[in-house]
């Protein structure tokens, strides 16, 4: 592993709050992503930073954002305490039905490449759908990469290029299946 | 073949290009001069001083306990429906918290509850029949699977076979050794800890030292890298059973609860 933060100790907090700095947006649309809940974004967010300022001086600088997404999918959203907070975040999580984007963006896309894209993503495993995310939305490096998905780098890599494969496979599939339906009067594609 | 001429797209990395322009929400760049809102400003000092609660995590995936394949030769052959069964189930990696998945999907809202000695389902149940605003009893029935992260995950019954919709491994029915015993464990290690306002630290050593002997768990490490100051002079803990571990954490008096 490179150089890692400095821990506890004189400095930390400032050094930390910079960490926080750099890294909060980020970590909140990643989260946003994840949840689709402003609510659960926040307690996401707060529980894998309390997880970074406990183990400080064991996260690489250089792949900081990608240790933070391996903690962010490994974190539980509760703590000793959740007995009681429990039944209060569920109350929120009833009452807090904002609306986030589910589906791939309708605007960046003409609605042909949307619809098909987006059924070719939904064929694909857990996995891919992960690794697809991690690099395509949160722009992760194969640094950062290979801390979220806890593979080596080479493996992350390979498995980001399969997930790309499988994307493009998926997608040209579904077009021709689409082409072929067409001559039947078929419009858009059926999921 | 219809016309997407106007868009096409045919490469891999066209295609890829496309999924990243397709990003629902924009993608926030790391940036040292990034402003706070106050709501983070103030996470970020609960944070440092302590007041904002330690999340337990879920174990990291072992990968050798990912999949359990059999080996290629004649007995594929053979496999009858309950060894089928019994190849495809997976027992639970981390039997101390439970995801509960309010839909069929593993994007839906969920609810981490700490798993007891009623197990994965009824933690569940519970925990949605909280939330939900059909009556209790009116809820379908649930199914307990296995995530990609060895965590147990139980979804609705809605539609049938959760678990095999959503390419996962149902849970298997008899509990991993010794599962049991670590439910019980961290139910009742933490149990004072819940109870009590402010555990002290020596009185949280004396009382994990005691569970982890009383069942002989001469294995398990106590991590108290502390420090406790007058802002945080309560010991909270977190079990990580995957690590043998049990570290506690510094923390402020907990207020009293208003109802």
């Amino acid at each position: 592993m490179g150089k890692t933060y400095r821990g506890r100790g004189e400095g930390a907090e400032e050094e930390f709050a910079l960490f926080f700095r750099l890294h909060e947006r980020r970590l909140r649309a990643f989260a946003l992503r994840r949840t689709r809940s402003p609510v659960l974004a926040d307690e996401l967010v707060g529980a894998v930073m309390v997880v970074a300022w406990q183990r400080f001086d064991v996260i690489p600088e250089e792949a900081a954002f990608g240790w933070l997404c391996g903690v962010a999918s490994r974190v539980v959203l509760n703590d000793e305490r959740g007995r009681r907070r429990r039944a209060r975040l569920v109350d929120r999580m009833t009452q807090d039905r904002t609306p986030l984007p589910e589906r791939l963006d309708s605007q960046a896309l003409l609605a042909e490449q949307r619809e098909v894209l987006q059924a070719a993503f939904d064929q694909l495993n857990g996995d891919d759908q992960e690794v697809l995310r991690l690099s395509g939305w949160d722009a992760l490096s194969s640094k950062e990469l290979a801390l979220a998905l806890d593979l080596h780098e080479v493996a992350a890599r390979k498995r980001l290029s399969r997930a790309r494969k499988r994307l493009k496979d998926r997608y040209h599939l579904l077009l021709e299946e689409d082409g072929a339906a067409a001559g039947s009067s078929r419009k858009g594609v059926q999921r | 073949m219809r016309d997407t001429t106007s868009g096409q797209a045919g490469k891999e990395s066209e295609i890829f290009e496309l999924f990243r322009r397709a990003n629902p929400l924009p993608q926030e760049k790391s940036s040292d001069e990034a402003e706070l809102s106050p709501e983070s400003e103030r996470l970020l000092h609960d944070i440092t001083s302590g007041r904002h609660p330690v999340p337990r995590l879920l174990p990291t995936r072992s990968k050798r306990r990912q999949r359990r394949l059999l080996p290629f030769g004649a007995v594929t052959v053979v496999l009858s429906t309950a060894a089928f069964a019994w190849v495809l189930t997976r027992q639970a990696a981390d039997p101390l918290q439970v995801a509960c998945y309010a839909e069929v999907d593993l994007g839906a809202d969920i609810i981490v509850v700490p798993n007891d000695d009623r197990g994965f389902v009824e933690a569940c149940a519970e925990a949605l029949a909280a939330g939900s605003p059909d009556p209790v009893g009116s809820r379908p029935g649930l199914s307990a699977c296995v995530l990609e992260s060895g965590a147990v995950g139980v979804f609705p019954n809605e539609g049938g076979e959760p678990c095999g919709r959503l390419g996962l491994a149902p849970l298997a029915e008899e509990p991993a050794p010794g599962e049991q015993d670590l439910v019980r464990l961290a139910e009742e290690i933490t149990q004072p800890f819940i109870d009590q306002d402010c555990v002290e630290p020596t009185e949280a050593r004396r009382i994990v030292a005691e569970e982890l002997a009383e069942r002989g768990l001469n294995d398990w490490q106590v991590l108290d890298p502390g420090p406790y100051s007058n802002e945080r002079p309560c010991a909270s803990l977190a079990v990580e059973p995957e690590m043998k571990t049990i570290t506690l954490v510094p923390i402020d008096p907990r207020p009293p609860e208003h109802p």
